[in-house]
């Protein structure tokens, strides 16, 4: 067999090892449904025009963007709050020695039991999805922000002190970095936190968004919306996440490649 | 002579540090406490002294006091004449682990060039410095590299190119090659030399090698004692430059040696 043709089998093999089992499922989808009688089983064809409407101008508009829009705020804050809050209790002993037992109970109580507070203090708008978003998403990124400056290396430390290195550049250019895997960790979780939120949040008293199509279409038996925005959600959530790795592949391309090519991590 | 000299005045009798009943402890009551005690130690410029000492008497806690890292507990202690609270402006310092002390999310450029910013000197200069070091430590052609990509000997090149580029009175290496296999020690140490004769660099270094403290130094100060100080200073008589092979064959050395090791011995 030539080199091109060895290689192209190659790749398509590897193509197949990949996709041949969500195309079985897929198929046997198609088939299964088509004749199936129960009616909570979704029709592939009528799913697939349910899916059809959110990529519609009006569709996309009332359904999509407030679920992405609401969520990505509440993100937002989250992270911007948890890894300012978590620079500073890191650093001040004392800070951190207070909040420590506070926030352990904090970061323990699961955030959908949240919901009913969040209700009666901000009521069912945007604001409070966005509200319980940030609240319920804070605490991973916090902790681990405050973790991770605590354990930056001192070595650092005398470094910047031996070279009067300034205070913000100390800051954005060696304690940042130094943080970086950390608390890319934690985002993380908050971003996971953030998706589980808003599709709660939407649930209750939400009159657009994909959480509340799932609710809606369940309660008037529009079985195959159910499912499309069930499907729509599993898509938002990946695509999510595609993004936060690109996001983390360059923000933290040095820790990547360091780890490639020889075992060990910064932060002491 | 080079176009870079680590010093501005050339008067080779100014002391650049100065340490007079030094003492160090810690705890709740460090005087109770005092690992280190009165403990003198003058460095001139242009010298190039070790410090030595058996393990644990605190060899490491006395650079770190010579440095500013740590408040001493008694004593005076003055750097330019001036006395130190915090590191001085005008020291440079090398350490150990070089792994810990160089930035992996920059390159090998960038971490040379990073103590230069924010002193009043022009982008052009600093790169220039930085180059010229990198140069002169051997490392020209690596600047573009992220450090960890570099062997170990390398990456204390990069660390000691990052002391040089700042030019500093006084240059405080704690151990710099003990992290090192014995070849590249041997390559760095005659680097260090090097850098000594052509740029006239104040050096304290601190060592737990005699042969090393011997090798390089024009003074052996030998640490001793519990608290400890000052046990002797060692004049070193061998001739400069020095040679690896050479230097190591005249008796001298040898004697130098013997003496440091006994006195270290003896505690």
């Amino acid at each position: 067999m030539s080199r091109i043709a060895r290689k192209g089998l190659a790749a398509t093999t590897r193509i197949g090892v990949l996709i041949w089992l969500p195309i079985a499922i897929l198929a046997f989808w198609i088939f299964a449904s088509r004749n199936s009688s129960s009616f909570y089983v979704p029709k592939f064809d009528a799913t697939m025009v349910a899916i059809g409407k959110y990529f519609t101008m009006e569709g996309f508009q009332t359904h999509v963007l407030p679920t992405v829009t609401n969520l990505l705020a509440g993100f937002v804050v989250a992270i911007f709050v948890g890894v300012v809050l978590g620079l500073i209790i890191g650093r001040v002993r004392w800070l951190h020695d207070a909040t420590a037992p506070i926030f352990s109970f904090m970061r323990s109580i699961p955030p959908p039991a949240l919901l009913p507070i969040a209700m009666v203090l901000l009521g069912i708008g945007p604001q409070m999805r966005i509200g319980l978003i940030a609240f319920g998403a804070v605490w991973p990124t916090l902790l681990s922000t405050i973790d991770a400056v605590r354990n930056v290396d001192s070595a650092l430390g005398d470094i910047a002190r031996v070279y009067a290195i300034r205070r913000w550049r100390q800051l954005l250019h060696m304690t940042l970095p130094a943080i970086g895997p950390m608390v890319m960790a934690g985002v993380r979780t908050s971003l996971l936190y953030s998706i589980t939120l808003i599709v709660l949040s939407e649930m209750v008293g939400a009159s657009a968004g994909l959480g509340h199509s799932v609710l809606l279409s369940q309660r008037t038996f529009q079985v195959a919306d159910m499912w499309a925005a069930i499907i729509m959600l599993g898509l938002l959530g990946l695509a999510l996440n595609a993004i936060f790795v690109a996001v983390e592949n360059t923000v933290l391309r040095w820790h990547r490649q360091r780890n490639t090519e020889r075992g060990g991590s910064w932060i002491a | 002579m080079d176009r870079i000299t680590a010093t501005d005045s050339v008067d080779t009798t100014q002391e650049v540090l100065s340490a007079v009943g030094l003492s160090k402890g810690f705890g709740v009551t460090p005087t109770n406490n005092l690992i280190i005690d009165g403990l003198d130690l003058t460095i001139r410029r242009g010298e190039f002294v070790c410090v030595v000492g058996p393990s644990g008497t605190g060899k490491t806690t006395l650079l770190r006091c010579l440095s500013g890292l740590e408040p001493i507990t008694g004593g005076d202690l003055r750097f330019d004449g001036a006395p130190i609270i915090g590191p001085p402006r005008h020291l440079g310092m090398v350490f150990q682990d070089y792994t810990r002390s160089l930035m992996p999310w920059k390159s090998v450029l960038q971490n040379v060039i990073f103590p230069l910013k924010d002193k009043g000197i022009s982008k052009t200069e600093m790169r220039e410095r930085a180059m010229e070091s990198l140069a002169a430590v051997g490392l020209a052609g690596h600047e573009s590299k992220a450090p960890w990509q570099l062997s170990g000997g390398m990456q204390q090149r990069v660390a000691i190119a990052r002391a040089l580029a700042y030019r500093p009175h006084l240059l405080l290496m704690d151990e710099p090659f003990a992290s090192v296999d014995a070849q590249t020690r041997t390559e760095l140490e005659d680097l260090v030399l090097d850098l000594h004769t052509r740029f006239g660099t104040t050096v304290l270094l601190v060592t737990h090698d005699v042969d090393e403290a011997v090798y390089l130094g024009d003074r052996v100060i030998v640490l001793g004692g519990k608290p400890s100080s000052v046990r002797e200073v060692v004049p070193i008589g061998l001739a400069r430059p020095r040679d690896q092979v050479e230097t190591k064959t005249i008796p001298e050395f040898a004697e130098s040696r013997a003496h440091v090791l006994k006195l270290i011995m003896n505690r």
